[in-house]
């Protein structure tokens, strides 16, 4: 079944055709809500509250765009109304100076669980703005009209996060892999 | 050899943004009892489901009409005088005189149905007195519900309400499959001999007894459940699975025909059930937003009313309340489908074999039959 007949089948509401969409993405879906939130069972209910939205939106998606982005899209927003509701917006936090750089060898030699789980260690507004800028591609205009906050602020935060996120790899590569 | 920051973010993007976790296996189970039941969102379908529920009520209506009691009914012209005559005035089983053998006495008087007229007292007629009376020609009847005589000037013919007794709101409906009892006629007890057995009256009906009987009638008894009409409530489980009950209206119906070779009576006896449906019901599958589903369940239904009616040939007629208080059982299976009207009701159709467990004392469809085909069009509400 391709695509469009699944998100036709979505349309008419046909659970058959749910499922397969679920099965299509919800894998990555997961992992999505799981780099917003620090918590897993937050994770969780992300996911069945994002999967709830898209099926119940699902005749709003006109065609224009990739279909993975737009659901991409409606996950972000559910994941953000989570952490509004968690209380864990960006704030100005303080971290300690890093200006440590990372060499390509350390980066490559995590595995992708590992740098999942690095982002998931970031505090929460770090993480929600490096995750809305570096991966989902937003730009801090859009990121400051989402999340209430200044644009200044998003640069801010997400250069912060950038340094942690550095600091961090490179720390799990010493330990980790540095030694040999 | 340091990473350009361009690089770090570039390399993060692309093992992050498409990374995969497994998701919880209880997910899409949570997800799909979550979600709403899907909506109609066609007018046509509404007025569609405003069709039907007019045109059940209407059914339902006329049906009630059909059998609400007819108080004008019209005794032999010959007797109005013999019967005006006669005198204390009583109520007595109906009697059948045939100038060529004795007439037999009424052993027994059905009290319980004994209803004089208030403003019209009833008609009694004595046997003995009858017997007084020169021969009639034909057969003499006194119906148990006085009837107007056609040559009674001094009382108008009455005519109740024509819309009577139960009516309709909203619900199911379902035609049940007739049956025909004791089609070969041996004479068990589907069709009696008035004359002969020297009755109680009105025949209380089909009985199974064994006293004298002999089959008059081609074709024996008719049965069928006339109507089911009801409501039902719903509550999903999980994705496949959910629970109904409510409850069902419902007749039993059963049709014969008595009396003597050149008189006929027409018989129709009616039982009115009122039920209790427990179901099990298992989605099979989504066909655009029809579901398929299949049910299981028991149903326990109460007789509320009942009611036996005859027609004579000669134009009079008389009725009699029956009762009867056991609990029916009944073990029903069905496959149907539904369609969601709304958030909370959805309309049903299904097909399905009912099973009795048992029958009441009198002959009905339950007591001829162990199954029947039963057809059931409806709307679930859900909670």
């Amino acid at each position: 079944m391709t695509e469009a007949q699944l998100i036709n089948g979505c349309r008419q509401g046909k659970r058959k055709a749910q499922k397969s969409l679920y099965d299509m993405f919800a894998r990555k879906m997961m992992a999505l809500c799981l780099r917003y939130c620090g918590d897993r069972a937050l994770a969780e209910d992300m996911l069945q509250e994002g999967f709830i939205r898209v099926f119940a939106h699902i005749g709003e998606y006109g065609g224009d765009g990739a279909f993975e982005g737009w659901i991409r899209r409606i996950f972000v927003n559910c994941a953000l109304t989570g952490l509004r509701q968690q209380r864990a917006m960006p704030e100005q936090e303080s971290l300690e100076s890093v200006t440590e750089t990372v060499d390509d060898g350390s980066l490559a030699s995590i595995t992708t669980a590992e740098l999942l789980e690095l982002v998931r260690e970031l505090p929460p507004g770090f993480r929600t703005v490096f995750n809305m800028y570096a991966i989902e591609g937003y730009s801090h205009a859009e990121i400051a009209e989402m999340l209430k906050i200044t644009e200044g602020a998003s640069r801010s935060q997400y250069a912060r996060a950038r340094l942690a996120l550095q600091s961090k790899v490179k720390r799990l590569y010493d330990n980790e892999y540095g030694k040999f | 050899m340091t990473m350009s920051m361009e690089n770090f973010e570039e390399q993060i993007r692309n093992r992050l943004r498409n990374a995969e976790v497994e998701p919880p296996t209880d997910a899409w189970q949570r997800i799909a009892g979550a979600m709403p039941p899907r909506r109609n969102r066609t007018a046509l379908l509404w007025w569609t489901a405003g069709g039907v529920a007019a045109g059940l009520t209407w059914l339902f209506a006329v049906g009630g009409a059909w059998q609400s009691p007819q108080t004008e009914s019209v005794a032999p012209t010959t007797m109005a005088e013999a019967v005006q005559a006669s005198a204390p005035r009583r109520v007595i089983a109906p009697v059948s005189v045939s100038p060529n053998q004795p007439r037999p006495l009424p052993n027994r008087m059905p009290a319980a149905s004994v209803r004089p007229v208030p403003s019209q007292p009833a008609v009694c007629i004595y046997v003995d007195e009858l017997e007084e009376l020169a021969a009639p020609a034909v057969p003499l009847y006194a119906a148990l519900e006085r009837p107007a005589l056609k040559s009674d000037t001094t009382a108008p013919a009455r005519r109740k309400g024509f819309l009577r007794g139960w009516h309709v709101g909203m619900g199911a409906a379902s035609v049940g499959m007739p049956s025909m009892g004791n089609p070969s006629g041996d004479g068990m007890l589907y069709y009696t001999n008035f004359p002969q057995s020297a009755p109680d009256f009105p025949q209380s009906a089909p009985e199974r007894t064994t006293r004298a009987i002999q089959p008059i009638a081609d074709g024996g008894v008719r049965h069928s459940i006339s109507a089911r009409f009801g409501v039902a409530f719903y509550k999903p489980l999980d994705d496949r699975w959910s629970v109904s009950t409510g409850i069902v209206y419902s007749q039993l119906v059963s049709r014969w025909e008595g009396g003597i070779a050149s008189l006929r009576e027409k018989y129709v006896q009616r039982y009115h059930l009122v039920g209790v449906p427990v179901s099990f019901n298992y989605r099979l599958f989504s066909v655009g937003h029809l579901n398929a589903y299949a049910a299981a369940g028991v149903t326990m239904d109460v007789n509320v009313a009942g009611r036996l009616k005859v027609d004579y040939s000669d134009g009079t007629s008389a009725r009699r309340k029956l009762h009867d208080s056991c609990l029916l059982w009944t073990v029903h299976g069905r496959v149907g489908v539904a369609y969601p009207l709304l958030r909370w009701a959805s309309a049903y159709g299904e097909v399905g074999v009912d099973n009795y467990l048992n029958a009441p004392s009198m002959a009905t469809l339950r007591s001829e039959k162990k199954t029947s085909m039963v057809g059931q069009l409806g709307i679930r509400i859900g909670f």
